[in-house]
């Protein structure tokens, strides 16, 4: 009964949330002083180039900027449920076509880091934390103090400077060679070999902060009276280790898990642009560079919709993994 | 190490000021050779137009400063504001205020800034517009603690009990969460430039706007940035600009932080 009601807690949080973001989605770009939705009857000279007389209807029939507040309103979540997400002038394409062809590469991109990054700060931390103020654990602190501080663009620069222009070991730029055939088996290795450098960049920029928690969170469970009396009682190590720590680690590990999955979209951005990864970071670069906005419009949402539901799988995970998490 | 990042500050500081009076060239001078390595003349080179580049640096901090500070006291501002009106309050205005905060956990806020740039045009007053707006929340999450905290206090309960308002019971609650703010603001004014860098690396922004990522991304549209090692001195300095600027305030919240957030 509790759980129920805990689980439909998170649920109507979250209905809240979405609710918020397609107000904030409609408002937004309507309510800024000289919005372009208003001004582009008038000017039809986007980038000096003039729009299509067929996309500029399209785009008129989307925004419908002659109609009232509320009527646009209403057609905006009209389209919306239909799946409509507008129509983007720069590929001439609709957007969800668009975002389709994109996500998959960056969330393999992203998801594949972070699978990544955990393994390694997961096992590191915990043993930085079971020898906390060895000379190892000192340096481990000190390096990856030493790492945050380096922006995750410098990060990408750099490898792909080492690994792909010096040693020439990896390609330097795209996910996969031009002319590959989609179908073949040589098509996976090649994406393969692609990805190696962002996501080593990615994973760099990821783990040292998610290292120190993991460290920081081992230190304080060990100290906790259960592992005490577990030592005192001459059980082994490695239960300890991974049956009382890691698993009393786990409500920690999960928020910051979520964290991390939120940003999976937003946070490849860079790494993106610099190996010319065709996702959605560099998708929102053109976007932005092309003031394409039905197409940034439907990039909002969709990552707003993606954090939302990220949000409501690991409140469900983390509401059946631990029964006193429940609020 | 609390005193040399603080001189570090107040240095890139001081040379914001100074920048037209200290640089060498006019930024937007193109008459120089393009491409030209680091010699006494030009100490950081030329790029592709023929613009000095340690001239554009100089310029660079002016625009990340301004940038920094004004949208980081706005943001701040909003945010200490917000969160004493939870703690003034309660009930369902803390409750709102702290679905909103908890709103831009999940939308992240460098989306929210792009959607309204984007939308609002050029110019720099858009820039900070957009970065003060909407990267509040965490200020309003880490000060409502506190500040329901000084609400208990005996000085704003008696003014509470005389039927003060909410500019009295804000005057008292002020001194109480100052250090928090001040801390606050200091990490708010790293995030900002982040923020700000992200915005000129996308292309949205002023182009005439030429912060330090402005700069960054000028380099990388170059593409034989790499072939001819015009890297270092081009694409770097800014780089490293950023890296200090965001470590110094990381290291003075650091040290402001053992006495005042825990």
């Amino acid at each position: 009964m509790k759980s129920v009601k805990s689980l439909s807690r998170v649920v109507i949080e979250n209905l809240i949330f979405f609710i918020v973001l397609v107000v904030l989605s409609f408002l937004l770009p309507r309510l800024i002083p000289g919005s372009p939705i208003y001004g582009l009857a008038d000017n039809t000279h986007v980038l000096n180039m003039s729009v299509p007389e067929e996309v500029l209807s399209r785009y008129k029939e989307y925004y419908a900027p002659e109609k009232t507040l509320a009527e646009q309103f209403i057609l905006n979540v009209e389209q919306l449920l239909k799946g409509n997400l507008g129509y983007s002038f720069h590929f001439g394409l609709p957007v969800s076509d668009i975002i389709k062809g994109r996500i998959g590469w960056t969330l393999l991109l992203s998801i594949s880091a972070i699978l990544i990054s955990t393994m390694i700060a997961v096992s590191m931390g915990i043993k930085a934390a079971m020898k906390k103020g060895s000379f190892m654990d000192k340096l481990l602190v000190f390096l990856v103090i030493l790492m945050e501080a380096v922006p995750i663009f410098l990060f990408g620069l750099l490898i792909q400077m080492a690994f792909a222009y010096k040693l020439r070991l990896f390609p330097a730029q795209g996910a996969y060679s031009i002319g590959m055939d989609h179908e073949t088996p040589g098509f996976f290795m090649d994406a393969l070999k692609h990805s190696v450098l962002p996501l080593m960049a990615l994973t760099f920029s990821q783990t040292p902060s998610f290292l120190l928690l993991v460290r920081n969170t081992a230190i304080r469970v060990k100290k906790e009276p259960y592992v005490e009396m577990a030592v005192y009682n001459d059980i082994d190590e490695k239960t300890i280790k991974y049956k009382y720590i890691v698993k009393n680690c786990l409500p920690e590990l999960i928020g910051k898990l979520n964290i991390h999955i939120i940003y999976a979209i937003v946070g490849t951005l860079f790494i993106e642009v610099i190996f010319s990864y065709p996702g959605m970071g560099e998708l929102m670069k053109i976007a932005a560079g092309a003031r394409d906005y039905c197409l940034i419009q439907g990039i909002f949402l969709l990552t707003g919709l993606y954090g939302i539901a990220v949000n409501i799988i690991l409140g469900f995970l983390t509401n059946i993994i631990f029964p006193r998490m429940r609020a | 190490m609390n005193k040399a990042a603080l001189l570090i500050a107040l240095i890139m500081l001081l040379i914001s000021l100074l920048s037209p009076y200290i640089a060498p060239y006019d930024p937007e001078d193109f008459s120089f050779d393009s491409l030209m390595p680091p010699d006494e003349e030009h100490i950081l080179g030329t790029n592709s137009l023929g613009q000095d580049l340690f001239s554009q640096l100089l310029y660079g901090f002016r625009f990340s400063t301004i940038i920094a500070l004004v949208s980081a006291f706005i943001s701040t501002f909003i945010g200490t504001v917000l969160a004493m009106l939870c703690s003034y309050y309660g009930g369902w205005v803390e409750a709102f205020i702290m679905k909103l905060t908890d709103f831009f956990l999940i939308i992240p806020e460098i989306i929210v800034i792009m959607l309204f740039s984007v939308f609002a045009g050029p110019g720099l007053y858009n820039i900070i517009a957009a970065i003060a707006l909407f990267s509040w929340s965490k200020v309003t999450r880490i000060l409502r603690t506190k500040s329901n905290l000084a609400i208990k206090d005996e000085g704003a309960q008696y003014t509470l009990l005389l039927k003060g308002n909410l500019a009295d019971v804000m005057r008292k609650i002020w001194p109480q969460i100052y250090p928090a703010a001040a801390t606050m603001f200091v990490l708010q004014c790293s995030k900002a430039i982040l923020y700000e860098a992200n915005l000129s690396f996308l292309g949205i922004g002023d182009p005439t706007v030429k912060s330090w990522g402005r700069l960054i991304r000028q380099a990388m549209d170059y593409e034989g940035l790499f072939f001819e090692g015009a890297y270092l001195w081009w694409l770097l300095p800014p780089i490293a600009c950023i890296v200090i600027f965001v470590g110094a305030m990381s290291l003075i919240s650091f040290d402001m932080n053992k006495e005042t957030i825990r």
